[in-house]
């Protein structure tokens, strides 16, 4: 009897696979290249597909998020086709290609008027009046972009890189992630297009621009060091370096602001729920429908929008309590509803 | 069957607290009606005397003041000072027993530099109940130089000179008025306003003082010309952008901001000294600037009557702390340093012209330092049932359609039938006649 013996372990948990350099062959990358940029230009075959899919995802995206469906925004972004044209413009960048870039840019920028398009005339039909107040969540959440959103974009896009050049890997599920950045904002600015609440759509504009510069940005990196790069096909250094740099600085640039705005959005969330807990101290016999606070660290505002079976406590004491724990001047404003039952029998 | 049945109420309330941790645990509060921005100013004054004091001043301030302050009261739980709008519900307030007077050390910082007329605001027997802490000046039409200059137009000096313009401009197919009423909780005061300075001008400043008293009823001929006098101008199509439907719906910042527009939808705008916080941008307010105003003329072209504004500071707590803040705030030097800010006008004449940092305010004191006839705001001493409610609610029904006679029938069936103010001191006898 021969005794079998476990081969011994590498590594603690078995061999790993490596995420070692590879270097793509001559013909692998020509594949890639013939059919990323063939696909990526207006007026090749695939512009009927692009055209369609841009119309339809970004439609069923719009009614998702009116209907803070889940499963018809994700539904939305397996139809994406944003994926190929974000692909083309960081493979471009990489190899200083600036006519295929304006190419794919061009294209990408089509199927934002698209979907935009698109959502709009959903937005137009159905949801002409949008109150902030009871926005579904979905669509709130597209109005609060942040820097985990461009960590997400960022991801996706190293993803989409990956997928492409490791065909193993699953393009269609990269497709997916980078739809996940990109459908959604697309529809949101349609909507508040439609109902004219233009500060929403440039949040949503906002988060749209960051997650497209972070995708291709992402792509980029990940196309490079799987190997796109090609010195016998690539323009000049030059314009490969010039042409990264500044879509480096563009990711930065918008990350700048993107990072304040993250910081604010933690800083108003941990103050709502510190009015939350004040406001139970301030009246019990309210309930909070809503809260909107802010503050930038020496005066903080508040609206509060409350249902009771009475009339609550003053305002004032609400700012004065507030004022005590926080130690900075606080504005509250304060908006009441009575909720009153009023049974009726009748017998006919 | 249920069913939910929901009525809204809002309110706004802001607290302030000196940045800095508390130094002595000793606070005084102050309790007030100032908006944002006031509130900054206001802190921003008192600095001085918090670190000169180890004194804390804190700022609470709501839109429901009156209520609040009466609800604080009653359940026994009183701010240490409030800074009072309204000298009408001083009366109530003395009358229950909430104020306290301003006796001993208090009693001449508290009507230092004041004129006599506005200390009989607060004179009750032989005692003050208030120091007056700011003054705003009602009486004022606003308008653009740049405008006046482009038209080569004249600023009016008499009743008679305004009209010529107004309707050489009706003529001439420019609207000469932006009227808006419409304000949060308080719709109706801006058509008050019109017409206590229609009563001074025309009917005189004894009739006024009658009127204030209940003496002349809302339905005497002479308030009822004054009235018609301003409908004649809020209710023509001719005379204000939008015509009266537009009076009633927009609101006073919405048609203070249309002066500014480009075009211009009008060329004149009556509206208290504060107008500059109405419009929410930053414009230049000088003789030559985006804004000036000149004061609402007197019938005969002499020495304009003026209607004012403004507040009292009135004591809750009889405590050293809380007398400290309340005489400094009747100093020169509280008042310097207000004024310093811009947005404020002393009614002391301890506070000098030099002090104002603003050429607005210079004016306004100025104005009202020189003029002969200077008569508060009329529904601000009314009963508060009539002055912030019967007077407010039927003059915006006036202009949305409703007669007249009914109207002021209305009013006057409103005023309460047990309020009487005190007996008043006689003029002059607690304070200067500067």
């Amino acid at each position: 009897m021969t005794e079998q013996r476990d081969p011994v372990p590498s590594a603690p948990f078995g061999s790993l696979p490596r995420l070692r350099r590879h270097r793509m062959d001559d013909l692998q990358r020509s594949l890639v290249v013939d059919v990323l940029y063939e696909r990526s230009r207006i007026g090749s075959a695939n512009t009927r597909n692009f055209i369609v899919l841009s119309l339809l995802s970004s439609a069923i995206s719009s009614m998702g998020l009116l209907l803070d469906s889940s499963p018809a925004v994700i539904g939305a972004m397996l139809l994406g086709p944003f994926i190929t044209p974000l692909l083309a413009m960081a493979g471009a960048l990489i190899q200083g290609w600036g006519r295929r870039l304006a190419d794919a840019a061009l294209m990408v920028a089509f199927g934002i008027v698209l979907s935009v398009s698109s959502s709009a005339l959903i937005g137009f039909v159905f949801a002409r009046q949008l109150d902030r107040s009871v926005l579904p969540s979905l669509l709130l959440s597209l109005t609060r972009p942040g820097l985990l959103d461009l960590g997400i974009a960022l991801a996706a896009g190293i993803a989409a890189g990956y997928a492409t050049m490791r065909t193993e890997a699953a393009g269609a599920l990269s497709g997916v992630a980078v739809s996940v950045t990109v459908e959604p904002p697309l529809a949101a600015i349609g909507l508040f297009l439609a109902s004219g609440r233009g500060d929403e759509m440039g949040q949503a504009a906002l988060a749209l621009v960051t997650n497209f510069g972070a995708l291709v940005l992402g792509a980029t990196g990940s196309l490079a060091w799987w190997g796109f790069a090609d010195r016998s096909t690539r323009g000049t250094a030059r314009q490969a370096r010039v042409g990264l740099a500044a879509w480096i600085l563009l990711v930065v640039a918008v990350a700048v602001p993107l990072g304040v705005y993250s910081r604010n959005v933690i800083r108003n969330t941990t103050f709502e729920q510190q009015v939350a807990g004040v406001v139970e101290e301030w009246d019990p016999s309210v309930r909070v429908l809503s809260i909107d606070a802010s503050t930038d660290g020496r005066t903080a505002t508040v609206a509060l929008d409350v249902t009771g079976p009475r009339k609550p406590e003053p305002a004032w004491r609400l700012a004065e309590l507030l004022s005590d724990r926080r130690g900075e001047a606080v504005s509250v404003t304060l908006t009441f509803t009575l909720a009153q039952e009023d049974r009726a029998v009748s017998s006919g | 069957m249920a069913g939910v049945v929901a009525a809204a109420l809002g309110a706004v309330s802001l607290a302030s607290c000196a940045s800095e941790p508390v130094r002595s645990g000793r606070v005084v509060t102050v309790f007030g009606t100032l908006s944002d921005a006031d509130v900054d100013d206001f802190m921003a004054s008192v600095d001085g005397f918090e670190s000169a004091t180890g004194i804390d001043v804190r700022y609470v301030g709501s839109s429901n003041f009156e209520a609040d302050l009466l609800e604080r009261l009653r359940r026994g739980d009183p701010p240490d000072l409030a800074l009072l709008p309204q000298p009408g519900l001083l009366d109530t307030l003395v009358e229950d027993g909430f104020a306290l007077p301003w006796t001993g050390e208090l009693a001449e910082p508290a009507v230092e530099g004041v004129p006599a007329e506005l200390v009989d605001l607060v004179g009750f027997g032989s005692d003050v109940y208030g120091a007056w802490y700011q003054l705003t000046l009602k009486s004022l039409v606003w308008y653009s130089p740049k405008v006046f200059a482009l038209r080569g137009l004249e600023v009016p000096t008499s009743w008679d000179e305004l009209t010529s313009l107004t309707d050489d401009l009706a003529a001439g197919g420019t609207t000469p008025w932006c009227i808006g009423i419409r304000a949060d909780g308080a719709t109706g005061w801006v058509a008050t306003d019109w017409v206590e300075d229609m009563v001074l001008r025309f009917a005189g400043p004894d009739v006024y003082d009658g009127w204030v008293a209940h003496e002349v009823p809302f339905t005497d001929d002479a308030i009822v010309a004054a009235v018609e006098r301003f409908g004649a101008i809020a209710l023509s199509p001719d005379q204000v952008a939008g015509g009266n439907r537009a009076a009633v719906e927009l609101t006073i910042e919405e048609s203070a901001r249309e002066l500014l527009e480009r075009p211009a939808r009008c060329v004149l705008h009556h509206q208290a000294s504060f107008l500059p916080r109405l419009v929410g941008r930053s414009v230049t307010i000088a003789p030559d600037g985006d804004l000036w105003a000149f004061p609402m003329p007197a019938v005969d072209g002499g020495e304009a009557p003026l209607v004012v504004g403004g507040s009292v500071t009135v004591r809750f707590s009889d405590d050293d702390d809380v007398d400290q803040l309340a005489r400094y705030l009747t100093t020169a030097d509280a008042g310097a340093r207000r004024a310093a800010r811009g947005g404020f006008v002393s009614p002391r004449t301890t506070v000098s012209f030099d002090d104002y940092s603003s050429a607005l305010d210079r004016f306004v004191a100025e104005s009202v330092a020189a003029a002969e006839v200077v008569r508060f705001d009329a529904s601000d001493r009314m009963p508060p049932e009539v002055g912030v409610g019967t007077f407010w609610t039927g003059m915006t029904s006036w202009l949305g359609g409703a007669r007249l006679r009914s109207v002021l029938v209305e009013i006057d069936a409103s005023w309460p039938v047990s309020l009487t103010k005190p007996a008043i001191p006689p003029i002059g006898s607690l304070g200067d006649d500067d």
